[in-house]
């Protein structure tokens, strides 16, 4: 089972519902591991709220062309045949530029002389924790490099590799609509969309609706901060036929705990309603999720 | 001497533009042979990514010593170190003339 | 001219709040861009006119004519995007997955595939109910974010701050450190960083602070939600002295950030107080930049 928790706008409280279901997820399911990823790559965040042991680290690597200067003759093809414009060819020497790579193998590919090759380029890295019984796996982009979906794209291989396919297995993903979010829900057999109460929010959701019925997902919706701002999400909910999974309520002891880094399911309300979505999403999906869930209920 | 400004015309009255990567023209001035050349830059002005970097590598091709341009970005300056060419940055002058004046006086800032 | 981004790595910290009361506490002399494509949430406080609208194309995806396809699966074996998929004999491409690279296409013994230029949004200039000028964007859905669009509005923004003879263009940015944010940062004079005291605020800034340092740009910081924490307040504060940075101001939680957008105002329209502390910060960031 794989679920992503995604929101169109950041700040929305993703990474605080991700941690928080993850823990409950987690907690006294021995037969299966939960795990979860964070592919916010530009700013993982949900590591600052689970404190455990590192079990593995490794650097990310993407594969960028490396030139063999003996076997090239300057033949200009290798600049040709890149669509991105990573590649500039000046008299005695030839450039690659590995931020505007895409490692499509053009180059390579098609140049006459096999004077290009694929090498190992790092973009970031990769850390695997054990917090109690969750598996948090967190994937991070190194500041300067600019594409996202290569570092969120093996940090989901590197969980697929290391569990089995009956874990639970939740992505924090990035906000936005755009292609690092779609890369990061393409697996999922279900999403959680954040949003809050606010017109900003509102219009968000709006967007990320869309991209729901765009790449054909399941979906219901968490309205954080619930009782700030106006009813207006509620009523787009119930207009556009989407399932609402819960409400976490407005509340200053929330907004404190979470800026020390703090679960907030240590507030007996809260970790109520956090149970009440996994119920639901366990309902829509008809599948298990939650040990824990099925000994309160 | 070759020199390139980047430039919004094609003649010694043209207005210096103010982006390197997708400057609209590179005018080449030849200072033994005293000869103006333009060469468009259209490839590069609507590059959708790297405009810098092959403009870079067009100046370059172009054999020109001097570089009178905006501010390079990082990925053109990697690309220009590669080779000897000196890079100013334009000041406000109208006309590519004036600019060039400017820089034989010794105005200009070395980027 | 003098180009002010504000940006704040994390999103949600009240980063386009702020620069819409700065666009409206700056008035008629400024330009407003919003690079937040991705969320452009700006047009929502400032009603713009949406008057000029242009269809924005970034990069390209593969289209294979089926008359000229002989089968021969060159296309399939060199993507490695997993974007050509076989259904019953028939090759057609993944528009999602498609990168654009055109490796099929120069492959293509029978040249069946050609490249299309990606429709992936829009760029509209604006007038605004303020009387400026908005140049403002939309991301097309599960289009390719890589700061090109961004580009392109900063491009229009410019051009418009020219054209009407305007000292100040005022940009909302992007959150993250990302292409997007490298393409906001691009060419500007001073950033604004709005952080919050919160572990994730904090980290966030950290690192958008350092992808600034890179581009050698001065920062100043605008603290939001200060009582939240005042021990992690204190901490921001004692990093941006320790990096000989601007810091602009604070302010406790307040609701009426909410409550003023609820309104579809800006938050200088909604309450005075705040109004005093903004334009306060307003000049300055003014006297900073000149």
């Amino acid at each position: 089972m794989k679920i992503a928790i995604a929101s169109g706008k950041g700040g929305t409280g993703k990474t605080t519902l991700a941690t928080n279901l993850a823990v409950l997820c987690s907690s006294g399911s021995r037969d299966k591991p939960t795990v979860l990823s964070d592919l916010d790559v530009e700013e993982p965040n949900s590591g600052l709220f689970l404190k455990g042991e590192t079990l593995h680290q490794q650097k990310i690597m993407k594969e960028i062309p490396g030139w063999i200067r003996d076997k090239c003759t300057f033949c200009n093809r290798c600049k040709e045949v890149c669509n991105f414009n990573a590649i500039a060819v000046l008299p005695d020497s030839v450039l690659v530029f590995p931020e505007l790579c895409h490692s499509c193998y053009a180059c390579v590919g098609l140049c006459p002389e096999d004077a290009l090759v694929m090498k190992d380029h790092p973009i970031g890295e990769l850390s695997h924790y054990k917090v109690n019984q969750l598996d948090f796996i967190e994937g991070k982009l190194n500041i300067g490099e600019q594409q996202a979906v290569p570092l969120i794209s093996k940090t989901i291989d590197y969980t697929k590799e290391n569990f089995p396919d009956n874990s639970i297995f939740l992505y924090d993903s990035p906000p936005g609509t755009s292609c690092p979010m779609i890369e990061s829900v393409k697996e999922a057999d279900y999403v959680i969309l954040v949003a809050e109460p606010t017109p900003f929010g509102l219009h968000d959701l709006n967007l990320s609706v869309k991209t729901m019925h765009k790449v054909g997902k399941a979906f219901g919706v968490v309205i954080n901060r619930h009782g700030l701002g106006n009813d207006d999400i509620e009523q787009f909910c119930r207009k556009e036929r989407v399932r609402i999974l819960g409400r976490i309520p407005n509340m200053p002891e929330i907004a404190e705990k979470y800026s020390r880094g703090e679960l907030i399911i240590e507030i007996p309300e809260i970790r109520r309603e956090m149970l009440n979505i996994l119920t639901k999403t366990e309902e829509i999906t008809g599948r298990w999720i939650c040990r824990e869930n099925h000994k309160t209920s | 001497m070759k020199i390139l400004f980047t430039a919004r015309g094609t003649d010694w009255n043209a207005e210096p533009d103010n982006r390197f990567g997708r400057g609209k023209y590179f005018v080449v001035y030849d200072e033994e042979q005293d000869h103006l050349t333009a060469h468009s830059n259209e490839e590069n002005v609507n590059a959708r990514h790297g405009a810098g970097i092959q403009a870079a590598q067009k100046a370059i091709n172009l054999g020109v010593e001097v570089i009178i341009s905006a501010e390079l970005g990082p990925k053109a300056r990697q690309t220009i170190s590669q080779s000897h060419c000196r890079l100013y940055t334009i000041d406000d002058s109208s006309t590519i003339q004036e600019l060039y004046r400017q820089y034989k006086k010794g105005n200009l800032k070395e980027q | 001219m003098k180009e002010i981004v504000v940006i704040s790595g994390k999103g949600g910290t009240g980063k386009t709040s702020i620069t819409a009361a700065f666009a409206q506490l700056a008035g008629k002399e400024s330009v407003i861009a919003d690079c937040d494509v991705d969320a452009a949430d700006m047009h929502l406080l400032l009603k713009p006119d949406f008057a000029e609208e242009e269809a924005f194309y970034s990069g390209q995806i593969a289209h294979i004519d089926q008359d000229k396809c002989t089968r021969c699966y060159k296309c399939k074996k060199v993507c490695r995007f997993d974007a050509i998929h076989v259904t019953d004999g028939t090759f057609t491409v993944d528009e999602i997955d498609c990168e654009g690279c055109g490796y099929c296409e120069k492959i293509c013994p029978t040249q069946a595939i050609t490249m299309y230029d990606a429709l992936s949004g829009k760029t509209c200039i604006s007038a605004t109910r303020l009387n400026n000028t908005l140049v403002h964007a939309e991301l097309a859905i599960a289009a390719e974010h890589s700061g090109k669009l961004v580009t392109r509005v900063k491009t229009l923004a410019r051009q418009k701050t020219r054209e009407e003879k305007k000292n100040l263009l005022l940009i909302d940015g992007t959150p993250g450190i990302g292409c997007p944010v490298t393409a906001s940062l691009t060419g500007a004079d001073y950033a604004v960083i709005v952080t919050e005291p919160t572990i994730s605020g904090i980290n966030d800034m950290k690192r958008v602070f350092d992808l600034i340092k890179t581009f050698k740009i001065r920062a100043g910081f605008i603290i939001n939600k200060y009582d939240l924490n005042p021990e992690k307040s204190r901490d921001i504060e004692l990093f941006i002295k320790e990096n000989k940075m601007d810091y602009l101001g604070q302010f406790n939680y307040n609701e009426n950030f909410t409550k003023s957008m609820t309104q579809g105002e800006t938050v200088v329209e909604y309450d005075a107080a705040l109004k005093t502390e903004l334009a306060k910060m307003w000049n300055k960031l003014k006297s900073l930049i000149n």
